[in-house]
């Protein structure tokens, strides 16, 4: 009985010693994105928390809350401009969701790399993040605010272009596509994994990727590659496919457009590039929905079999605009919306002038009938790549990308521009209404 | 709430070092007017283009036809004149969106001629008809250093295509003639250091502008430059602005990264480490480099006066 009593009160004695206190705070501001802090700490207690931070003592950022219980904690800080003191507060959840926030830190910020392009903003009403490939000069990535500050980049120096970029599902890097599309395609083209404070870039080998990839909420990627085909004559056919990367780096080609079309009856515009010239890729869950710029067609694919659902725009469509509706050439990045869809229309007007198209959309009655055109004022021609987000308040993000240009567009109007200087332009906008996946992302 | 500081501190300069704080006030202004060649030719058809006759760029420095260009590109512009193209070029406010096309090619070496129908965009092959013809927009032909459009330009022309026109061979020149370039040194508040010493810290933290009277892209700037000119004055400098590393009697050079201030004696130069201003007599001048930027000139220059 004695013994058993001193080992309780032992341990009690322990758990009085340890709790959820907070200590060995620590902040490093990154030596290579010196806009990124990491923020350490210890808890004898195993606990979960996040760091509330921002400029000033503004901390209304937030990370994502971690996801084991653990007594060293490590978080990334992302979002403060550079060359700017910012606060920090590190809050504790308890099992029961109850929050301790500890002592207030601070740290600053470091200065801008050479060579990131100058931008313009005018106007207002924009309140998202944006993940943009930057091409011409330099050649890279880059996570812009609303304001136009650069809050995040990564240059691309091995003669590979970048046309999208994003940060990965897990919240840990940002991930993008290092390849060449135009002319022959690279074999040496891979996806990158850039961590968020800059310091470990890693690669995944895939050869003969075209524009575009998607991550899947499990990590999987998705992402769109050239193959060449044999016709049968002894020549070869510059078609698309779609390969899956499992977290595992197992590599699995789910999809040809072979599966789908015939290089004999579905014949589109510019063969002499390739025949069908995917250049967009987008994933809901269950379908990938790919642009064929050739074929001025966007489809929709399941990777279980490797079928295509409908087709909408022009060659191998199942679904072609309603007479009288504006037809979209050689589109880009599109948008599928509960009833509509959007399409960044490259070629589609009579003039060299780009334009984005509006549809009432409806797949299972096969109907697509225009409702919108927007042209910006002077009208630009992006020839190639193109971007169009609709968000929740009905606002329009249109990415005029070899323009350098990107406009909020409310009621026809731009009410909020940025544009780049002459030699930057941009490759597919990835918008991101907070930094950090959301915590069922995780 | 009880607040803890734990800043990373900026690193330390030295205990007792002196900072200098370069302000506006110091900054040299310049004006770069361009005027920019035009080649009437056929409209919609292929173009010959030869370069064996460049053999200086826009800011007179020598060029050997055969080895320096590395990439010519054509941009297309819808709504700028040839002036506008020009003043825009001028005042560094020409923005990206005013672009409505390009084409590119890569020289590939010893070659002094190129068809305008092996350009590509940015690889992918084009219809020329469909992109070089009368009433298509200001077509500007640059060439330039580097595999980079719009990077270390060697050269500005105008190609105008003319449904009147038959001419399908264009001959570039020199380019020293397109920029007329006027620096002024003297109108800026010198800077005075120490002669001598072991340490001279200069921070630029707080310019707000070029020389050219815009915003100052601080970050951009990733080399400094510090000359000595024996016998040479602020008015003959000014003179030769453009050569400013080609007159100096000494160059000291410091690549820089993220900072807003230098110490010059990290400054290096064929001489060896900066040791102080010796001699006296001739006229030092400390500027700040863009050397990604497509303008050649400056952010900062002015003149140091050694005490």
């Amino acid at each position: 009985m004695s013994r058993t009593l001193t080992l309780l009160s032992l341990g009690l004695l322990a758990a009085g010693c340890c709790g959820p206190d907070i200590t060995n705070v620590e902040v490093t501001v990154s030596e290579v994105i010196p806009t990124v802090a990491t923020v350490t700490w210890e808890t004898c207690e195993a606990t979960t928390g996040y760091v509330a931070f921002g400029p000033g003592d503004d901390r209304e950022l937030r990370t994502h809350t971690e996801l084991e219980p653990a007594t060293e904690h490590s978080m990334t800080l992302l979002g403060v401009p550079a060359n700017t003191d910012g606060s920090f507060e590190i809050v504790v959840v308890d099992d029961d969701g109850a929050e301790s926030p500890g002592d207030v830190g601070e740290f600053t910020t470091g200065g801008l790399a050479p060579g990131l392009p100058g931008l313009e903003v005018t106007g207002s009403g924009m309140d998202q993040y944006m993940v943009l490939p930057m091409l011409g000069s330099p050649v890279g990535l880059v996570i812009l605010d609303a304001a136009g500050n650069f809050l995040w980049w990564h240059f691309e120096d091995r003669g590979l272009d970048v046309y999208r970029a994003m940060l990965s599902v897990d919240g840990e890097s940002l991930l993008y596509n290092a390849a060449s599309v135009s002319g022959d395609v690279s074999e040496d083209s891979q996806i990158m994994r850039v961590s968020l404070d800059g310091t470990q870039v890693t690669a995944i080998d895939v050869p003969l990727l075209a524009h575009e990839f998607v991550e899947h909420a499990d990590g999987t990627i998705g992402a769109m590659i050239v193959e060449y085909v044999d016709d049968g004559e002894g020549g070869e056919i510059k078609s698309n496919g779609i390969v899956e990367i499992a977290p595992d780096g197992t590599q699995t080609q789910v999809w040809s457009a072979m599966d789908c079309f015939d290089p004999e009856v579905d014949v589109g515009d510019d063969q002499e590039y390739g025949w069908t010239f995917a250049n967009a890729l987008d994933w809901d869950g269950t379908y990938y929905y790919m642009s064929l710029r050739n074929f001025s067609t966007v489809v929709q694919i399941d990777p279980r079999d490797g079928s295509c659902g409908w087709a909408f725009g022009d060659v191998g469509a199942t679904i072609t605009p309603a007479s009288g509706s504006a037809r979209f050439m050689h589109s880009h990045q599109f948008e599928i919306l509960d009833g509509g869809f959007l399409v960044f229309d490259n070629d589609g007007s009579i003039a060299q002038e780009s334009r984005v198209l509006e549809y009432a959309f409806d797949p299972v009655a096969g109907t697509a009938e225009q409702i919108w055109e927007y042209t910006t004022d002077p009208a630009v021609w992006s020839f190639v790549l193109g971007d169009v987000d609709r968000f929740d308040n009905g606002d329009t993000l249109v990415t005029w990308s070899v323009n350098g240009l990107i406009e909020l567009v409310r009621d026809d109007q731009p009410v909020w521009t940025m544009s780049s200087n002459f030699g930057s332009a941009f490759g597919f906008n990835t918008v991101r209404e907070d930094l950090y996946a959301a915590d069922d992302h995780l | 709430m009880r607040t803890i500081h734990l800043a990373i501190l900026a690193p330390l300069v030295g205990g007792c070092q002196t900072i200098t704080m370069l302000s506006d006030a110091n900054n040299f202004a310049y004006t770069g007017d361009i005027d920019a060649p035009s080649h009437e030719t056929a409209s919609g058809v292929n173009i010959e283009i030869c370069w064996d006759e460049l053999t200086d760029d826009i800011q007179c420095h020598e060029v050997d036809p055969t080895s320096d260009p590395k990439l010519i590109t054509m941009a297309r512009f819808n709504n700028l004149s040839e002036v506008e193209v020009e003043q825009q070029i001028s005042d560094d406010s020409l923005d990206q969106s005013s672009l409505s096309g390009f084409l590119t090619y890569e020289i590939q070496g010893g070659e002094t001629c190129a068809q305008l129908e092996d350009f590509t965009l940015d690889g992918t092959p084009v219809v020329l008809s469909e992109q070089y013809y009368e009433g298509g927009g200001t077509y500007l032909l640059l060439f330039g250093r580097t595999n980079i459009p719009g990077q270390n330009i060697i050269s500005m022309d105008f190609l105008v295509p003319m449904e009147s026109s038959e001419v399908v061979e264009v001959d570039i020149g020199p380019a020293c003639a397109t920029l007329d370039f006027t620096a002024d040194l003297s109108s800026a508040e010198s800077i005075e250091l120490n002669a001598g010493g072991s340490s001279w810290v200069v921070d630029w933290g707080d310019l707000t502008t070029n020389g050219l009277g815009n915003p100052i892209a601080l970050a951009n700037i990733d080399r400094l430059l510090l000359g000595y000119y024996a016998g040479m004055s602020v008015a003959d400098i000014e003179a030769s602005f453009l050569d400013l590393e080609l007159v100096a009697t000494d160059l000291y050079y410091m690549e820089l990264f993220n900072t807003f201030e230098a110490d010059l004696a990290e400054a290096t130069g064929a001489s060896g480490d900066f040791s102080g201003f010796d001699p006296v007599d001739g006229t030092w001048v400390l500027a700040l480099m863009c050397t990604t930027c497509s303008n050649p000139a400056p952010l900062f220059a002015t003149v140091i006066v050694p005490q």
